[in-house]
């Protein structure tokens, strides 16, 4: 278990490390298509290079331990490959509240700023909400993703933003959820 | 095992089942039905996957200590999983948004934005909130009840830190101004900083003041070294012929004739060191320019590329006779790729015009062999260029770029057949320089060359400099960690600096790679040859470095900052080179004080064999020359071509213990030591072995020997020592008073080595 887990983490912060200066050199837009392709290239980048490094060179100890340890061990590499493929998934969703500055978030430090006290509903000012920050920006993020397209002034689905919508009316159909829950 | 990856399998689809089934019992609060099912899943899975692991594994501390933390990890993972999808479907505005597309068929930005308007978004989340314990109401005011999710907003304003996203929402708003949702829904071009002629003048001399301060020195100094005294040798007694051969050897012909070509008008050091110095700024002056016009730096960024390739103290051996011809093909090298972004530039003749002048220049400066390996980066840049000039969609723009620039592609091969060809080595040097390819490039090679030749340069100052480098790394550590981005975009492009320029410095090391040269040394004269292409990659990297801690700092520190860094690293640079230089001097000075005194003896005059005993090093370059130079030099400084001369190793006395490469096999310390001669048979195979036995035909081996032993005489620093040489050179008192002046830079001791006793029968 010790080889799973640091296996699977190790994994994780090689990719974060992949993902972080890849958003330092150039930040994507279509980040939902970036992080999971970042996040599923870069173990297997690293599991082929380590077997090719080894087939060239087998006196490199670091390369040889890790194709050694994939080869003898596949059980184990499994698990912790499952580990890190479920870190690696929550951090995908999470980063949409990394990048998309979460509105209940900015409400609720903007009603701390009013503490002890508190403040009255009609009286709640959120600077930071702001129009291009609610929607325009999720616009300019959905158009880069191809989800959404623009034509003259009016926005359009895709055929990529049909299959979402009809992915998630499907969620909702199985979990039970009713629409406008 | 298998058993857990099992179990660790079906998680996520019971966590679902159960979400699901909990949703559609009456009642069901679906704002909680997914931490309801997340706490039976943990609870169910984490004890299971443990009693598998026990029965397993045992129950050793470590191993069950990596397995909670494993399962329990796995299973939070999962649930967050279900948890973050779940409230996606209930209340991501990216997901509203398509619906609500696709429910009307289409909509508007406007309507969008009146649809999830501010009051809209806060009437949804305030309720949310206080459904989950986040907030509460009290005297009908809203109080804030947990704090978890502001300090979990902490930890993402962290997280954007170091993802170099903007901290605050406000601060990320100017980052969308150049957003690509116009009313009219068509794409704003990016602003480009262009060319500007005038400004690129203004700076041109900047550049060359700059060059003079850093490499002024080099023009009142008269030293030479290494191969510098074969060079001097050559031409003092027109050994021509030897030359030629020896070049054809190496398969560098065309050095013969660039040393013909110099000596026929101006011969001498200064010629070689002022070339030399034009070559070098021309070089870094062109690259600048290739930089700019392809739009990779900015014209700002230009002048401190310029200082920094200027400054970097990369090849240390500038000004040397033997490497004119080195710096000459990469001065070549950035002229051609200057004409050939120009010619991209240009229309219809003076296009077609500057192509070719550039592709003449290029086959010119392939001489220059490393260049043919670095042509690969100019190529890719080339490419770049011209893609900014082609119009279309990719791939199809993309070809017509590469399709344009084919000619130059095919420049390298064809140099290369002609030097195979025509060029080809023989002799001593047939084996030399052949590419081979090893995986040592990878793990001896380029470790060493960024240790040696990258990194130690800018470390090269004395030790009370260190509390202020410290100093500076820390607070640029800390400006870098303390403020967030200001300016993303920006700092984006200087962070693709950084690789690129890397990507160049490793261009200019590979060509030597190639050919084995793995252990380079920072002082080695070796070494200096095969850093030229470093200053490059060096200075693009730094413009980098020095764009994101001043994108880091903010607009208001960020730039003061810079300008302090830029300062403080040129100086150092500088340093190193004049330090060098007088380094260079010092020993020339000795060296000249030491022939003064040979040519001055009359018993030295029957003399054939001068054995040197050093007893007065010289610290921080390889301290003895091989048999090759120090003969050369005694005969170019002596003007008498019958004496052999050579060091002898003195580990006691010398610092930096290398044997030069005529020892070793011979034994000649012990033979020196108990006072007999060397025979000349062994005299004749080291003559054989510095592989230009035929500069050195008038070479008597068979004559007497000597072994002068070399004292320090008034004793003094290096620096000191070169600047009191210089002083008699340019500001003598008298006639005598550099012979004066040498005459006190060293002692001499001699005696003359005995024939060898008789074989033992």
């Amino acid at each position: 278990m010790i080889s799973s887990l640091a296996l699977g983490l190790g994994l994780f912060v090689a990719a974060w490390i992949v993902h972080a200066v890849v958003w330092r050199v150039r930040r994507p837009l279509a980040y939902p298509i970036w992080l999971p392709a970042i996040f599923i290239s870069t173990p297997i980048g690293i599991c082929l290079a380590s077997l090719l490094v080894t087939a060239w060179n087998p006196q490199l100890a670091a390369s040889a331990y890790i194709a050694d340890f994939i080869i003898t061990a596949p059980w184990i590499t499994v698990a912790g490959l499952m580990l890190y493929f479920a870190i690696a998934a929550c951090y995908t969703c999470g980063y949409a509240g990394i990048v998309e500055y979460s509105p209940s978030a900015e409400i609720l430090q903007a009603v701390e700023k009013h503490m002890p006290h508190g403040i009255e509903m009609n009286e709640l000012e959120v600077p930071s909400l702001t129009e291009q920050a609610l929607t325009g920006k999720r616009i300019y993020h959905l158009m880069a993703s191809r989800m959404i397209e623009q034509a003259g002034s009016r926005l359009f689905l895709t055929q990529n933003g049909k299959r979402v919508v009809g992915f998630w009316n499907l969620y909702r159909a199985v979990f039970g959820i009713k629409q406008g829950q | 095992m298998a058993a857990i990856v099992l179990l660790m399998l079906l998680l996520p689809f019971f966590v679902c089942g159960l979400n699901a089934w909990l949703n559609r019992l009456p009642g069901a609060d679906t704002h909680l039905t997914p931490f309801k099912a997340g706490a039976v899943a943990l609870l169910s899975f984490v004890p299971a996957s443990m009693l598998i692991q026990l029965t397993t594994f045992g129950a050793s501390p470590d191993e069950l200590l990596a397995g909670i933390i494993f399962t329990s990890l796995y299973g939070v993972c999962v649930v967050f999983f279900n948890w973050f999808v779940f409230a996606l479907s209930e209340a991501s505005m990216h997901i509203r948004i398509l619906t609500v597309i696709h429910q009307s068929g289409s909509t508007t930005v406007k309507q969008l934005q009146q649809q999830f308007n501010k009051d809209t978004i806060i009437a949804y989340r305030v309720p949310k909130l206080i459904s989950v314990g986040q907030l509460g109401i009290e005297d009908g005011r809203l109080v804030v009840k947990s704090h978890l999710v502001i300090r979990f907003a902490a930890v993402l304003r962290f997280i954007r830190r170091l993802l170099a996203i903007p901290a605050r929402p406000e601060l990320a708003e100017h980052s969308y101004d150049s957003s690509p949702l116009t009313s009219s829904g068509s794409k704003t071009s990016p602003d480009s900083d262009s060319f500007n002629a005038q400004r690129w003048r203004s700076y041109l001399w900047r550049l060359a003041l700059f060059a003079a301060l850093a490499h002024g020195l080099l023009l009142f100094c008269d030293y030479r070294i290494w191969d510098g005294w074969i060079i001097e040798n050559i031409r003092q007694h027109s050994l021509w012929a030897g030359a030629l051969e020896h070049y054809s050897q190496a398969g560098i012909q065309h050095h013969y004739f660039i040393h013909r070509f110099v000596n026929l008008f101006s011969p001498g050091t200064f010629t070689y060191k002022a070339l030399s110095l034009i070559a070098y700024v021309v070089a870094a002056l062109a690259a600048c320019d290739v930089l700019v016009r392809s739009k990779i730096l900015r014209m700002e960024e230009s002048l401190m590329f310029g200082f920094i390739c200027l400054s970097f103290p990369a090849m240390k051996t500038l000004g040397e006779a033997a490497v004119l011809p080195y710096v000459s093909g990469y001065a070549l090298f950035f002229v051609a790729s200057s004409l050939a972004v120009r010619a991209v530039q240009e229309r219809a003749i003076t296009a077609a015009l500057l192509r070719i002048l550039s592709i003449l220049v290029f086959l010119l400066s392939f001489t220059f062999y490393a260049m043919l390996v670095y042509f690969a980066a100019f190529f890719a840049l080339l490419i770049f260029v011209r893609y900014q000039y082609c119009s279309g969609r990719n791939p199809a723009r993309l070809f017509r770029a590469v399709l344009g620039a084919t000619d130059y592609a095919f420049l390298p091969p064809l140099f290369w057949l002609f030097k195979i060809t025509s060029m080809s080595t023989y002799g001593f040097y047939k084996e030399y320089n052949q590419p081979k390819l090893s995986s040592e490039i990878l793990t001896v090679a380029l470790p060493n060359f960024f240790r040696e030749a990258i990194l130690r340069p800018f470390f090269d100052f004395p030790a009370g400099m260190w509390p202020i480098l410290a100093f500076v790394l820390l607070a640029a550590t800390c400006g870098m960690i303390m403020f967030p981005a200001r300016a993303p975009s920006r700092r984006d492009k200087s962070l693709l600096l950084i690789p690129l320029g890397l990507g160049l410095v490793v261009l200019g090391a590979l060509p030597f790679f190639l050919v084995g040269r793995f252990l380079f040394d920072y002082t080695g004269y070796d070494s200096n040859n095969y850093t030229l292409l470093a200053p490059v990659g060096v200075g693009v990297t730094m413009v980098g470095i020095f764009g994101v801690i001043k994108s880091c700092l903010g607009e208001r520190l960020g730039p003061k900052v810079v300008r302090v860094s830029l300062a403080l690293l040129v100086a150092q640079f500088i340093f190193v080179w004049n330090n060098q230089r007088l380094h260079y001097q010092a020993r020339s000075a000795k060296e000249h004080a030491f022939c003064q005194e040979l040519a001055a003896s009359p018993e030295m005059k029957n003399v054939s064999v001068v054995v040197v005993q050093d007893r007065y090093p010289t610290p921080r370059t390889d301290p003895l020359y091989p048999l090759s130079v120090v003969t050369s030099m005694i005969q170019a400084e002596t003007g008498d071509r019958s004496k052999l001369a050579f060091f002898l190793p003195n580990q006691s006395s010398i610092s930096e213990t290398r044997i030069p490469r005529d020892f070793g096999e011979l034994g000649l310390a012990s033979r020196q030591a108990s006072g007999f001669r060397i025979r000349k048979e062994d005299l004749d195979s080291m003559l054989i072995r510095t592989t230009i036995p035929f500069q050195f035909p008038q070479v008597r081996t068979d004559g007497p020997q000597v072994v002068m032993v070399i004292y320090p005489g008034v004793k003094m620093s290096e620096q000191k020592l070169a600047l009191k040489y210089l002083m008699a050179k340019f500001f003598p008192a008298s006639p005598d008073t550099m012979s004066f002046f040498l005459g006190r830079v060293l002692e001499i001791d001699g005696f003359l080595l005995q024939p060898p006793l008789p074989p033992i029968p």
